[in-house]
């Protein structure tokens, strides 16, 4: 992970009069957040899922 | 002599300009009814901060009123959350426990925010300028601020004015895109309803378990989760009923005054008319049209695994996007006008509440990985 991270984060690296080193690097960087970004996004929602689906059926068990 | 006349002397065509943008916003707000709430004080504010020296902001060395509001509510970013403390009183997740599937749909529709934000690279925005950007698309305006303030402060006032102006044309802007992506068929396909009741503990567990979740996943999208999760549990706990009125009405309505004028206290002639806020506002349709063919084609996709018969309708994902509850009418509507009599109502809500959750963990993101690859 941390290797991806990197990766990412090199792709933007400036020199020293402010120009990035690497072409298209702020974009590449851009892609490293949405790749991270939909994984979050999906992971996250699709823990809530797992929790409503298992609270659900404990709703369906027990007399409310 | 020139003292006297100083209010002629000190404003040039830029501030001409803003009175016609700050009256346009005003116009919108009355004549077409867009975003009212929150048009009419931007539009107001525009024209107050571009008057003559800008008493508003700044008089005799100290800071003008909208000046103490903007660091008050705008810098420490208490507006937007007291907002998502009022959005979470007037939410219900019920529709989303019975038909739970259609939290994937507001992950979907995230997809604009990102999209836009590669988008944005290429137009020579920097990182955190372009993910500001790029949360328009969240089409949830308490998060579009949050973000930006945080990010791109100096664009905030185009951000916010692209996010408000485009949740209220959702209208406008989701139809025309379900119709080029959809078949007359899929916009057909009814889908089954089943009416349930939601036990109570599971409403007021709900708001505490996501906050939790999110606090150990995001924990920078605590403030955003926490404060809409907060709202939701004092309307679920059913003990504080006086209390979520106060949040959904009051609160609300004093918060979305406070706000709308602040933003456009910041929409200043100096800081708003560049190309860079035409490029914004551009940018800010590209999101919401992104998200809306995101959610829609994950639907589609879905459809491929299911048999026959149990099918979505593809229109369900474009309610993924956080315009609540505007998007699900809208979807609603055009199921209905493709075949009287198909209602799918429930589930629009379902999915479009999920994206009220889903665009809270976009920008929790956002705010998380940008500064790590920027490091």
């Amino acid at each position: 992970m941390d290797q991806i991270i990197e990766y990412f984060r090199m792709m933007g690296e400036k020199g020293a009069d402010g120009s990035l080193v690497h072409r298209y690097g702020t974009a590449i960087q851009a892609l490293g957040v949405t790749a991270g970004g939909l994984i979050g996004v999906f992971g996250t929602l699709a823990l809530f899922y797992v929790l409503i689906v298992i609270a659900n059926r404990v709703a369906d068990r027990k007399p409310s | 002599m020139n003292d006297l006349f100083i209010g002629f002397t000190s404003v040039g065509w830029q501030h001409f300009v803003m009175y016609a943008i700050g009256l346009t916003l005003i116009w919108l707000a009355i004549k077409k009814e867009y975003e009212p709430m929150l048009l009419l004080p931007i539009g107001f504010g525009a024209i107050l901060v571009n008057l003559p020296l800008s008493a508003v902001l700044s008089y005799g060395g100290e800071p003008g009123w909208l000046s103490v509001l903007y660091s008050a509510g705008i810098k420490t970013e208490l507006f937007p959350l007291l907002i998502f403390v009022a959005v979470g009183a007037m939410i219900d997740f019920g529709p989303l426990f019975k038909n739970p599937i259609m939290i994937f749909f507001g992950a979907a529709a995230q997809f604009g925010i990102f999209a836009t934000m590669i988008v944005a690279t290429f137009l020579g925005f920097n990182l955190k300028e372009a993910a500001s950007i790029g949360i328009i698309g969240a089409a949830d305006g308490p998060t579009s601020i949050f973000v930006a303030s945080l990010f791109a402060p100096k664009y905030l006032a185009a951000i916010s004015v692209a996010a408000y102006s485009y949740m209220s044309l959702v209208p406008i802007i989701q139809p025309p895109v379900i119709k080029i992506l959809t078949t007359k068929e899929e916009r057909r396909i009814h889908m089954e309803y089943h009416e349930s009741s939601v036990p109570k503990w599971l409403k007021v567990m709900f708001p505490i378990v996501v906050t939790m979740v999110a606090g150990f996943i995001a924990p920078i999208s605590v403030p955003l989760i926490g404060s809409l999760m907060f709202g939701n549990l004092i309307r679920e706990s059913g003990v504080m009923e006086r209390i979520s009125q106060t949040a959904q009405n009051e609160l609300a309505n004093i918060v979305t005054l406070l706000l709308g004028i602040t933003i456009g206290s910041s929409m200043t002639a100096a800081n708003f008319i560049e190309w860079k806020t035409i490029l914004i506002m551009a940018m800010g349709l590209v999101a919401f049209v992104f998200d809306t063919a995101g959610g829609l084609l994950f639907a589609k996709l879905v459809n491929l695994f299911l048999p026959k018969g149990k099918k979505l309708n593809p229109m369900i994902g474009a309610c993924g996007i956080s315009a609540f509850p505007m998007s699900a009418r809208i979807i609603q509507k055009m199921a209905s006008d493709e075949e009287r009599g198909n209602i799918i109502l429930m589930q629009a809500i379902g999915s479009n509440v999920s994206g009220q959750i889903g665009s809270i963990i976009a920008g929790g993101m956002v705010l998380a990985l940008v500064p790590l690859l920027m490091k």
